[in-house]
């Protein structure tokens, strides 16, 4: 046939021989697909059971924001059938009701509202003819006894709801103590018997027990939050501060104006000690000092894991650490019982050098020859982090040949497969594995296992909501573990950084468990576990970065903490002090 | 359709489908695979009658179609991390041609890379497996016919295609 015939076809045979070598194996295809089959179904399960678990929290919030009465109409069925079986619509527009965001519009509003209020107090104060002060205990016992009982039972009752279930109810508190405030002021104003100090003794106080209060709940904080809860105690702190500088520093006996002042210094070290987090958060230079110093017992292989953790990522980012002594405690070691942890640890802080790498591999020379062992090929490696400084030396002093490498390679990802899908199998197992595939130069082999590690890392994440002084969010170091660990967690973002970031992971309750705490001064260690953690992960280009509205949907106790303090100060600082007035003027003079 | 049975009918097709959408060969492999598993999981969700494989062909390739938006996503934040490749270790992969059918092979595989993208898509999805052109034009919701025509343009642009690369061969080897 002549090419250059214009109707001219290539031979359908060529076209096959082509794209032969793309063919994909058909019995494979289908084993994949009945596999992939199985996996989704699974993960189907898990995600409903987790999302009925969401819809409940968030209609337990509901429950404790929205009278119950209303609940029963709408979502009551709902909440108490569990969701999905009835009322799906009434539900989710309760629970938009009781969201975050909305309930800081609501009470932005009702701060707007209130400070209007308090003006209007305030120009009626100070054109209203002067009351007769005696009046002024008569007018606040009436409305204490029309009120005050009212707004005692909510706040009890809020309290309470606090300290057994969410941190929402403090927005209750908030409310109340807001409508409180413009109450009493507005009641006051309008009978002319403001006084400016007695007001802010009065704000001062209010805002320290609110502030205890709230630095309690915190602690028993259940939620996912991004900011150290106790922010808000340090912000109602301040608050007090101000409020009281304001009110008393003007205040007519010079004992008030002392007082006031000296009540200040305690307040302020109460917002260093609230606000730590935010004031004094943790630096790189901490992070260094932590890995240079042995001062923290380091004489655990615990401690020298955790130690592991921090060194690898300031050897990650080439940010310089002094060794010397790290370096004389990993001598005292080797030069003892060569624990296979603090060989394997002194390695990822980049301690061992040739002549310690052959100390290391003297020890265990025949187990060592038997690791590349091609007889054991696809076996998996029974003590991966027993065994890691063992490959590590192998590595390092060159023993390795091309089929070592591949023997060990075959093991390793035998030994990542078996951890991901053993019942005892652990997230520091797999990174070991990982770890140990990039320094024999086989981390290619890591596509075959990314997909299982991903469900494992998944799998790890604990985001059980419902017990107290319990952070959820971080990983757990065992499958069957009930609580988050910070080494685990650690360990689980370097793993990520590693394997990629799997879309199922819960990013956001991740960073609430990586926060920043108020006291971290007393847990160092974790402290430094769970900011380097924070910066692995932040560094991670498919982490997804924090917007407004996170915040927003998640810090509406520190909002209202900040509405709360303006709405304090607002309603201290339009009244006149009772030193300004023409009768205390008066007063004063004839007092002289 | 059985899951067993929209395999064997659609596997070829799918992959073939998916690579023309440009994602290399592996991972289009790996889009099919999810593909067939997610449209199983999900199959209540499809209004139509999956019974019918057209019905059937449309939903799969539907399901391919995320797959794949959710691999140029990631391909992206792959993209991202940058990794460094030494040129000698590229170089050392590159397998020799050994004879001119190879060569012509080659070639042939570029010329299918530069064909318009309909004719690409129907030549990878028929020829991969050589699968049946009704059930290529099944998963188009196209007609055979359709599907036959863009195969004949093909061919025929894949003639041309090759015989004026020989022919630049041929010309430069006769200079020399």
């Amino acid at each position: 046939m002549n090419p250059n015939d214009p109707n001219h076809l290539i031979a359908e045979s060529e076209l096959r021989d082509a794209l032969q070598i793309h063919r994909p194996e058909a019995a494979r295809f289908a084993q994949v697909v009945h596999q992939r089959v199985a996996e989704l179904r699974s993960e189907v399960a898990t995600r409903a059971s987790a999302s009925e678990q969401k819809r409940l929290d968030w209609l337990r919030t509901a429950a404790s924001v929205i009278p119950l009465p209303l609940l029963a109409k709408g979502a009551g069925g709902a909440l108490g059938k569990g969701v999905g079986t009835g009322g799906p619509w009434a539900a989710k527009v309760v629970g938009w009701l009781a969201s975050g965001p909305l309930i800081l519009l609501l009470a932005a509003g009702g701060f707007l509202l209130g400070f209007q209020r308090i003006r209007s107090a305030q120009r009626r104060s100070a054109s209203a003819e002067p009351g007769d002060p005696s009046n002024h205990q008569r007018v606040t016992e009436a409305w204490w006894k029309a009120s005050g009982a009212f707004h005692i039972a909510i706040c009890v009752a809020a309290v309470l709801l606090m300290l057994i279930g969410h941190t929402v109810p403090a927005l209750i508190v908030f409310l109340v103590y807001g409508i409180a405030i413009v109450a009493l002021v507005t009641r006051l104003g309008q009978q002319g018997l403001i006084d400016r100090t007695l007001l802010a003794m009065g704000i001062a106080q209010a805002l320290m027990v609110w502030a205890g209060l709230i630095s309690v709940v915190a602690k028993a904080s259940r939620g996912t939050f991004l900011l150290d809860q106790s922010l808000a105690a340090a912000i109602m702190c301040l608050g007090a501060c101000v409020v009281a500088l304001c009110g008393c520093v003007t205040a007519k006996l010079r004992l008030q104006r002392i007082f006031s002042v000296v009540a200040v210094i305690p307040l302020l070290i109460l917002v260093a000690i609230y606000g730590s987090s935010a004031l004094f958060p943790m630096t790189h230079q901490d992070v260094r000092t932590y890995v240079e110093s042995t001062d923290i017992d380091r004489f655990g292989a615990a401690t020298w894991q955790r130690w592991a953790l921090a060194a690898g990522w300031l050897r990650d980012t080439g940010q310089p650490f002094d060794p010397a002594q790290p370096r004389a405690s990993f001598e005292e070691a080797l030069a003892g019982d060569k624990n296979p942890y603090v060989m394997a640890s002194a390695y990822r802080g980049g301690l061992v050098d040739l002549a310690d790498a052959k100390k290391i591999l003297a020890a265990h020379t025949e187990r060592a020859a038997l690791l590349s062992d091609p007889s054991r090929r696809g076996r998996w490696l029974s003590s991966i982090e027993q065994r890691a400084a063992e490959i590590y030396s192998l590595e390092q002093l060159g023993l390795l040949t091309p089929e070592d490498r591949a023997v060990l390679a075959d093991r390793l990802i035998a030994t990542i497969n078996h951890a991901a899908t053993s019942e005892y199998g652990t997230l520091k197992e797999v990174l070991v594995a990982t770890q140990l595939l990039h320094a024999i130069d086989r981390a290619d082999a890591m596509v075959q296992v990314r997909n299982r590690v991903h469900a494992m890392i998944v799998d790890f994440q604990y985001l059980e909501t419902q017990r107290l002084f319990n952070r959820a969010g971080g990983f757990r170091a065992y499958r069957k573990s009930d609580s988050s660990d910070e080494s685990a967690t650690a360990v689980a973002v370097e793993l990520m950084q590693l394997h990629g970031v799997p879309n199922e992971v819960d990013t956001l309750a991740l960073r609430s468990f990586l926060r920043p705490k108020n006291t971290d001064a007393r847990n160092r260690q974790g402290a430094i576990l769970r900011v380097v953690a924070l910066w692995r992960f932040e560094s991670l280009p498919d982490a997804p970065s924090l917007t407004w509205w996170d915040y927003l949907r998640r810090e509406h106790v520190i909002g209202m903490a900040i509405l709360a303090v303006l709405l304090s100060v607002t309603a201290v600082v339009g009244f006149p002090s009772a030193q300004m007035t023409p009768e205390a003027s008066e007063a004063d003079q004839q007092d002289k | 359709m059985e899951l067993d049975e929209a395999i064997d009918r659609f596997r070829g097709p799918l992959v073939g489908l998916v690579a023309s959408w440009g994602v290399p060969f592996h991972d289009a492999i790996e889009i099919a695979e999810d593909s067939f598993a997610d449209a199983h999981i999900n199959r209540d969700a499809c209004r139509g009658d999956l019974s019918d494989p057209s019905t059937y062909g449309r939903w799969l390739r539907g399901v391919a179609r995320n797959h794949f938006r959710n691999w140029l996503r990631s391909k992206k934040r792959r993209q991202r991390r940058v990794v460094y490749v030494e040129p000698s270790n590229l170089e050392g992969l590159e397998a020799p041609f050994d004879t001119e059918s190879d060569v012509r092979v080659e070639q042939l595989r570029e010329a299918i890379d530069r064909l318009p993208e309909k004719q690409r898509c129907v030549v990878l999805m028929h020829y991969l497996e050589q699968t049946s052109v009704k059930d290529v034009a099944l998963l188009l919701s196209v007609t055979p016919k359709a599907v036959e025509g863009r195969l004949y343009q093909a061919r025929k642009s894949l003639a041309r295609m090759l015989s004026v690369v020989f022919k630049d061969s041929d010309h430069e080897a006769s200079e020399k």
